[in-house]
Formats: structure tokens, sequence, C-alpha cells
């Protein structure tokens, strides 16, 4: 098991560094840099950066050197220092922007994660057990329906509504009153009131796809001889599922815990973006949007990190769970 | 010096002002906002008369006097929204553009005057001026700027253009504690107005807005230490530092540099979404009742990263004046009948643009044969006439606007009727006769005309893909028009940094852009639209004869109707007086309007914003002029609220 557990980690150096090279080529293949946004920026207010100056920004920035320079520029700062370097677009230290929101992103996907989990497995094992009865198709129809409801007009859809009804104020972290306060208990209630939305549209996204694979490979167990061996043994209908087939089943669910993450965390962007929550989703569309190479190159790259991490920890759990995987 | 004579009627109004000033001095009882009232009997802070300069600037309020207090909220979009801070809570320059008679009229500065051919400009500052931290604002401050930032190769890579001449940049001198003088070696015609705009920022900061005591020790010629605090803030050097602090866009990120402002930022524009301020208590202007401005105790501007929100902070009565962004036409239906709701109402945003969109095809193209094709004016009439305006309006427009040229808007002094309808009229057979007789008679099999090699008559428009999504619209329609008279419209959507990298090369076909430059206010400061110079790459439509006129290469030669333009701007440019300005501007135009260079489309309709029914003294319009800070122009610092 160890032995395991110290292959996985020693696979995941190599990764890393080949996620670093293409997150740097990617975030390099748009033409022109943050200088050429800038300008635009400038000349659509009827302004203008000469051409001289240019030139120096560009030389204070690294950006007149080759490709492979700024790599190593980059990548050695991150390594040696743990410096993830300057935002051009917000003057400021990267890591002083993105530590404040990588706590609250992974917050969000975490509970988002756990509420997906307590509420899709244990509906997907009543939909196989109760096949085709009305809670079965309900709890498709339902599944689906968040499945298919793109998250924007989900998110558009509860913000109106909570407008409309509730007379809410509309998005944000936090109200007015509690933007600058220190923390107290209204303020994070404040902040709940403000979080559930993007709780409720990534959850809803989430779980048609659990229940689904839940119920699949639930209703390939149920029907195999050790079940029907242990209902003729006398097991509770209860007991029986819990121990045995649901154990089974859970593997394809485990194995895909470690891409989940990812995948909220990028479904996490737009909803953020709309509800307009500082997490790193708004800030690497931003980054992005503007060629402020570092900081997005930072931000993917950290998103990487945690795909990772999160793919050994469903390895290792798989491991636990299922021995013959151990050994394979 | 012998001043001009616009430059005494400039002095006349400076005079007057001076001259009621000493009543007011008499009466000299000025109020102040009770909290500060309340700090100046506490004695943390100074009496309002010593805090205010020995003539204060007496702001005229829009409407009627205000009352103290309430707090300007409204919202900015994403992390690249400063424009919306420096067009409104940010102009206080030496001379400001006065709104009512588009005039100069004195600000920081109690006076100036300039010499007859344009070389030397005198500005005497106002005595008393302070800081919003209670240090004098003199002379010295403006040197401090010239000597340390403007003549530092190191802050300073590149003069700005607005700054230099032909031989070199301005030189600054100090006169006496509150006289500064500035001298160019050729006439510099703009340069008045340019420091009254906003166009003269750049990387720069205006150069009103360097305090010299805070900023010095940021400078190893004044603090050995320099070079390692900079680091400790974590830039990489003095000069990144210096340059990221006083920087015209970088300097919102951080608070704490005293300020002329009306209001001091407390919670500057970072990455925690709320852009705040508080009053100045040293601020320089009054009502005429001697009240010290400004009315409002400050602002508070959300950052949200998404339009759509702004829409229902609006709905939700959450903002009180606001047009940038929000102020979409597809917005405009929702915000109009959720005024009551939202407790507010619509005002006017009138454009200085002359054209929604303008299709530039490339006069100096690379390859001869199509040089030769865009050059013949015939051409380009033809597609003029090809192309149905009334069409884009309706449909994309929303039938606001009419069919228009590149050419000034009615409200311009150099207005010129024909010039803005001429082949402004949907033709397709005379579009047809036009190109038949060109000699592109033949047409492949798919219907298009063929040049004389055989090769199809095609247009490659770059059209940006990041700017405005209407022209996406535009441009599909007139694909289709263009089709019509066999001409093949092919749409290239690119980023804008890449359409104007491509321009400044050489290398496009052609593109489409923004007819700014309508009204006279901005039409001085770029008339770029109109004769074959730019160097900002977005309207770069001959880039060898632009480059002919700045002395640059590659270039060529232009024809002499080009020249004669050329001489008239040089003419303008150099000249003091307003009058010789305009018959020079008139020359260019009616060169345009021979040449006809570019293809319009239609003439903007008013843009609109949302004013709060509890904010008062705002305008109900406010030209968006280009360049200069329209809502700044119109004073902020006399908006007040009846509640909150």
């Amino acid at each position: 098991m160890v032995a395991y557990i110290l292959r996985r980690v020693l696979i995941m150096a190599p990764t890393m560094v080949l996620i670093s090279v293409i997150v740097f080529a990617v975030i390099q293949l748009p033409p022109g840099d943050y200088l050429d946004t800038l300008v635009a920026q400038m000349a659509s207010q009827g302004d203008r950066v000469d051409d001289a100056q240019l030139a120096a920004l560009r030389a204070r920035y690294g950006l007149d050197q080759p490709l492979l320079v700024q790599y190593f520029r980059w990548i050695s700062g991150i390594v040696l220092h743990g410096d993830f370097g300057q935002s051009f677009e917000w003057n400021k230290p990267i890591a002083d922007l993105i530590m404040p929101r990588i706590g609250l992103t992974l917050a969000i996907a975490s509970v988002v994660l756990f509420l997906t989990s307590i509420i899709a497995i244990p509906i997907g094992v009543y939909s196989a057990v109760r096949q085709y009865s009305i809670g079965d198709h309900l709890a498709t129809l339902f599944g689906f329906i968040g499945l298919a409801v793109p998250n924007v007009l989900l998110t558009l859809g509860l913000l109106y509504i909570t407008f409309i009804t509730f007379g809410l104020e509309p998005g944000g972290l936090f109200s007015r009153e509690y933007q600058n306060a220190p923390w107290s208990l209204g303020k994070v209630g404040d902040l709940v009131a403000h979080l559930w939305i993007p709780v409720v549209v990534l959850t809803l996204a989430g779980t048609a796809e659990v229940i689904r694979v839940m119920r699949a490979t639930m209703l390939d167990e149920l029907v195999k001889p050790y079940v029907e061996t242990a209902r003729a043994k006398g097991l509770s209908e209860v007991r029986l599922i819990t121990r045995y087939p649901v154990r089974l089943a859970l593997n394809p669910i485990v194995s895909k815990l470690g891409w989940m993450m990812p995948i909220i965390l990028s479904s996490e962007a737009i909803v953020s973006v709309i509800v307009d929550i500082p997490t790193t989703g708004p800030l690497l569309l931003r980054a992005l949007l503007a060629q402020d190479m570092y900081l997005a190159g930072a931000i993917i790259l950290m998103l990487a990190f945690i795909t990772v991490v999160g793919t050994l920890v469903s390895d290792v759990l798989l491991a636990v769970l299922d021995p013959r995987i151990r050994y394979a | 010096m012998k001043p001009v004579q616009w430059t005494t009627r400039w002095s006349t109004f400076t005079f007057c002002a001076a001259a009621l000033l000493p009543f007011s001095v008499a009466a000299a009882e000025y109020h102040e906002a009770p909290a500060l009232e309340a700090a100046a009997m506490a004695e943390t802070l100074p009496p309002v008369a010593d805090r205010l300069p020995l003539h204060p600037m007496v702001v005229t309020p829009e409407e009627s006097i205000g009352q103290y207090g309430g707090t300007w909220r409204a919202t900015m979009f994403g992390a690249s929204d400063h424009w919306w801070l420096i067009k409104t809570v940010s102009y206080e320059p030496l001379i400001r553009f006065d709104a009512k008679s588009g005039k100069l009229i004195p600000n920081l500065a109690e006076s100036f005057e300039a010499n007859d051919d344009a070389t030397e400009f005198t500005f005497t500052l106002r005595e008393g001026l302070k800081w919003s931290d209670g240090e004098p604002y003199t002379a010295d401050d403006i040197m401090f700027w010239f000597e340390d930032v403007f003549s530092d190769p190191e802050l300073t890579p590149a003069p700005a253009k607005w700054l230099s001449t032909e031989s070199g940049p301005a030189v600054v001198e100090k006169v006496d504690e509150r006289t500064v003088r500035f001298t160019f070696q050729e006439p510099n015609g703009l340069f008045l107005r340019k420091l009254a705009s906003n166009s003269n920022i750049g990387e720069i900061a205006p150069i009103h807005m360097y305090p010299r005591h805070y900023l010095e020790k940021l400078l190893p010629k004044y603090n050995e230490n320099a070079e390692a605090e900079a680091k400790a803030a974590g830039a990489s050097s003095w000069a990144e530092h210096f340059g990221n602090v006083t920087g015209s866009l970088s300097r919102w990120r951080y608070a704490g540099m005293p300020t002329l402002l009306p209001w001091v930022l407390t919670s500057p524009y970072d990455d925690r979404g709320l852009v705040a301020a508080e009053r100045n208590p040293y601020y320089f202007k009054v009502d005429p009742q001697n009240n010290q401005l400004p009315y409002l105790d400050g602002y508070e501007f959300r950052v949200v990263q998404d339009a759509e929100a702004m829409v229902l902070r609006a709905l939700a009565g959450e903002i009180d004046l606001q047009d940038r962004t929000i102020a979409t036409l597809k917005n405009k239906a929702v915000l109009y009948d959720n005024q009551d709701r939202g407790n507010y109402h619509l005002f006017d945003v009138p454009t200085p643009d002359h054209n929604q969109m303008i299709v530039y095809l490339n006069l100096n193209h690379n390859d001869l044969a199509k040089r030769e094709l865009y050059q013949n004016k015939n051409f380009r009439i033809a597609l003029s006439h090809a192309t149905d305006r009334q069409e884009i309006i309706d449909l994309v427009y929303f039938g606001q606007g009419e069919p228009w040229q590149a050419a000034p808007r009615r409200e311009s002094v150099h207005f010129d009727e024909e010039f803005a309808k001429q082949y402004t009229e949907y033709d397709p057979d005379k579009a047809n006769a036009l190109l038949d007789e060109i000699g592109l008679t033949e047409r492949d099999s798919s219907g298009f005309r063929l040049d004389k090699d055989g090769n199809r008559v095609a247009v490659f428009l770059e059209v940006p893909s990041d700017f405005r999504p209407d022209w996406t619209d535009v441009v599909e329609l007139m694909k289709a028009q263009w089709q019509k008279v066999g001409v093949d419209l092919q749409i290239r959507p690119l980023g804008r940094a890449l359409i104007r990298n491509r321009a400044l090369a050489n290398e496009h076909d052609a593109f489409v852009f923004i007819g700014n430059g309508g009204l006279d206010t901005d039409l001085y400061l770029e008339a770029n639209n109109f004769f074959p110079h730019d160097d900002t790459g977005y309207r770069t439509f001959a880039l060898l004869w632009s480059n002919y006129f700045a002395g640059l290469e590659p270039s060529e030669e232009p024809p002499a109707s080009v020249k004669a333009q050329f001489e008239a701007r040089r003419k303008l440019l150099g000249a003091a007086d307003p009058a010789v300005q305009q018959a020079a501007m008139q020359t260019i135009i009616d060169g345009a309007k021979e040449a006809f260079y570019t293809i319009g489309t239609a003439l903007p309709s008013p843009g609109y914003g949302i004013v709060s029914n509890d904010m008062h003294n705002v305008p109900g319009a406010i030209v968006n002029y280009g360049p200069i800070p329209y809502i700044g122009v119109v004073n902020p610092e006399q908006f007040y609220k009846t509640s909150n």
C-alpha cells in the first residue's frame, strides 16, 4: 500500500512539469500581449500610449525576451522562491491576489461535492432498487433538468426570482454594510445568504451524472448471483444493499472524484462571474482576456495541482475500498 | 509677452472672477460639512477659511444650492474600468473645459496666457491651494513633476507627444512660487486643449497629480533606501514602484496619496471589489453662498464582473448616477420600464461621434493592383451606394440614427449637409453602373466581379471581435448588400490589438472603427478621420502618406490634395488663435469631403444614463466628449442627494 502511494506521488512531479509547460504555451498562443490589450483599452477611450513608452514597458515586464527565457524566469521564481510574480493588470504580487480567493473557491467546491454526494448517491441507489417507479422517474427528471439547463440560465433565473420575490440585493459576496466590516455572526449570515445560489446551481448540475452512474452500476450489481445468495441467506434488504452492491457501485463514483473537482471549479467560474463572487474563476477569466499571463498561469497551475492531488486522493480511496486495485 | 485676442478673453474672465471675490472674502463666512465643522471645533482640523485658498473657485450649481451628505453609488465593470473614475471623479486639471461655453477656463490655475505663436504658456496657481493632507500645492510640485519625473529617462522613457514639438520636449521653468512657464521650441497650438482633456494621459499621470512631499521618498535621489523599499513593496525596482504608485491607471490601486480632487480614495480599486472615497477637507471650490464643496460625503463604486449584475443593481435602486457599461441599447427597455421601481430616471448622453461604424479601405495597399482599385474614388462611391444604411439602422440600431458619412455632426461649426449625406442613398443600380464604368465588368460563376487579372473583387474586412458587438451584425448585413453588386465582402473577426498591429505594418486590406471627431471639442484633438494621418493604428487607412506627414519610413509622397490637408494641419498646430485654427480645420474638412476617403454608415443617436431621483444638480444631458472627462466636466462636486 505504501509503495502504491509512493509510486503515485512520484508520478505527480513530471505531470506538474508537463502541465506547467503546456499552461505557459497555451497562454502565449493568442497574438499580442498584455501591453497590446492596454493600448487597445486606452485607444477606445480616446487615449494613447507612445510607442517608445510601450517599448520601455515591454522591457520592464520582460515581454521582449524569447519565450523560453520568459518560461524559465517564471517557473524558477515559483519553484525556487515560491514567487508567482507580479500581475500586470493589478500591479500586485500574484500570491496576494490568489490566496484570499483560493480558500473561498475550495470551500464552495467542497460544499458542492459534499452535497452532490449525499443527495445523488442515495437517490441513485433508490432509483436502481425501485426501477421505473414514480420516484425513479421523478429523480431522473429532476436530475436531467439540472444537467440540461445551462448554469448561466439557472443562475440568472434564481437571481431574478430572489430579486422579484424577496427584493434581495443582487450579487456580491457581502451586502454593502458588511463589505469592509470585520467578521461577525451577522457577516457570516450575510455570506451564506449570498453563497446559496452558486451552491444550488453547481449541485444541481452535478447530481444528474452521479445519479445515473450510481443507478446503472447498481442495476448491474443487483442481478448478480451474490445478491441472490445473500437474500437467500436471509439478510435484511437494507443491510444487503448497503453492504454489498452499494460498495461495489461506489467504485466508479470514487474514481470520478479526482476529476469532479476541476469540473466544479470550471463551471464555478461562470456562475461566480454572474453572481459576482470573488473566487478564482472570475479572476482567471479576466486575466485571460487581459493577457495578464503570469496571473492566468498561476491560477491554471494551481487548479491543475488541485486536480492532480484530487486524482491521488481518489486513487488512494479506491485502493482502500477495493483490495484488487492495490496490487494491480 | 503679448496675449492674443482669445487669451485676453480668458484673462477677462479671470479678472471678473477675481473682481467678484473681494465681496465674498469680505463676507468670508465659509460654511462646511457638519463632520468637518466638528473636526475644526475639536481642533483636529484647521478652520475652513484656512483650508480654502485665498480665492476659492466659485462653482455655480446646475439647479440649486445643495445640502451636505450622501454617497454616490455606482458600479464598475471588472478589473480595468479605471475610465469610469477618470471620467467622473478625477477632473481637476490646471485649466478645464467649461461645459456650457465650450471654452477653457481656469481651475487650479487662477489665470493662464499664451503668446502669439503658441510657444510660451504661463500659468499662475491660486494662492493657498492645499493637498488633501494640508500641505501647500505650489509651483514646486509642478517642478518636481518636470525635473524628477518628466526629465528622468528611466521614469519617462519617451516624452509624451503632446508635450513635445519637433525639436524636443517642453521646458518648464518656475517663475515664482505660484507661477510656471512652459516653453516649446515650435508652436504647439493644441497644448491648452490637451492640458484640459485626458488625451494627455498615456501611462503618465496628468502633471498636477504629483505631490512632491509624498513622492520624493520613492526616488533614490531623495531617499537612499528607495530601491529596497520598492522591493519590499513587491516591485522589481524603484522605477517600477514609482510607476505603479503614480501611473494614470495603476494609481487607483493604492490609497494614501494626497490629492486635489473633491474626494480622497479610502478603499482603492483592487480585487476587494469596492472603490470608495470620502470628502477632501481641503478642496478648493465653494458654491456662490460660500459653502465649501463637495456636497456629497463620498462615493462607493462596487466592482462587478458581469454587466447583468449592474442592471439588477439599478433596478434595486442601488445606483445613483451611471451610464458607463450599463446604458446599452439592449438594456434601454428594461431600464426605462423599471424607473419607478428603482427610483431613478434617464438622462441623455449625446455622443460626439459622427458615425456608428466607418469602413476604411487601405489606400496604400501593399498589393499595387488593390491600391489602385481602392484609390479609385468611384469604387468607394459605388460601395457607398451599395450599402443600405436604413436597413442597418432599422435592424441593428433599433431605428435610431440616420444615414451619415464620416462627416462632422450638425452641432459642429464645420457641419456640411452635403458632405454628411453624399453618396448615402441606397442605389444598387448606380453602384453597378459605376463598377462597370471602372472596368470590373467580368463576373465569375457565383456572380462576383473579376478584376483585370481575373481575380474576384473581394474586400477582406477586419472587424474587432472584442469591442463592439453591433459591428458584427452591421458587417453581416453589408456582406449581403455588397454581394448584390458583385463585390465579395469577406469578414475577418480579429482582436483589436491585432488589427492595430496589422494596420501599423500595412498588412491589412480594410477594417472598421468608430467615427470619432464629430464635435469640435474632440475634432481638433484628433482629426484623423478627415485626413490620412493617424498614429493610433485604429484609423490608419493610408500608412505611407501618414508616415510622410510624420517624417517616418516607409513613406510615399501623397497627391497634392492630401498635401494641402497636411499643410492645413501644420498651420492649425502652429497657431494659438482659434480663428486661424478654425479656418485651417475647414480646409481639412473640405479636403475630406472632396477626397471621400472612407465609407460611413449611420449617425449615432444620443446615449443615456440613469440618475437617481434623489440625486440633484445633474444636467439633463451630458455630452460624452471622447477625450474629455464628460461627467467630470459637469462638476460632480456640486451634485447632492436628498436621502441617505
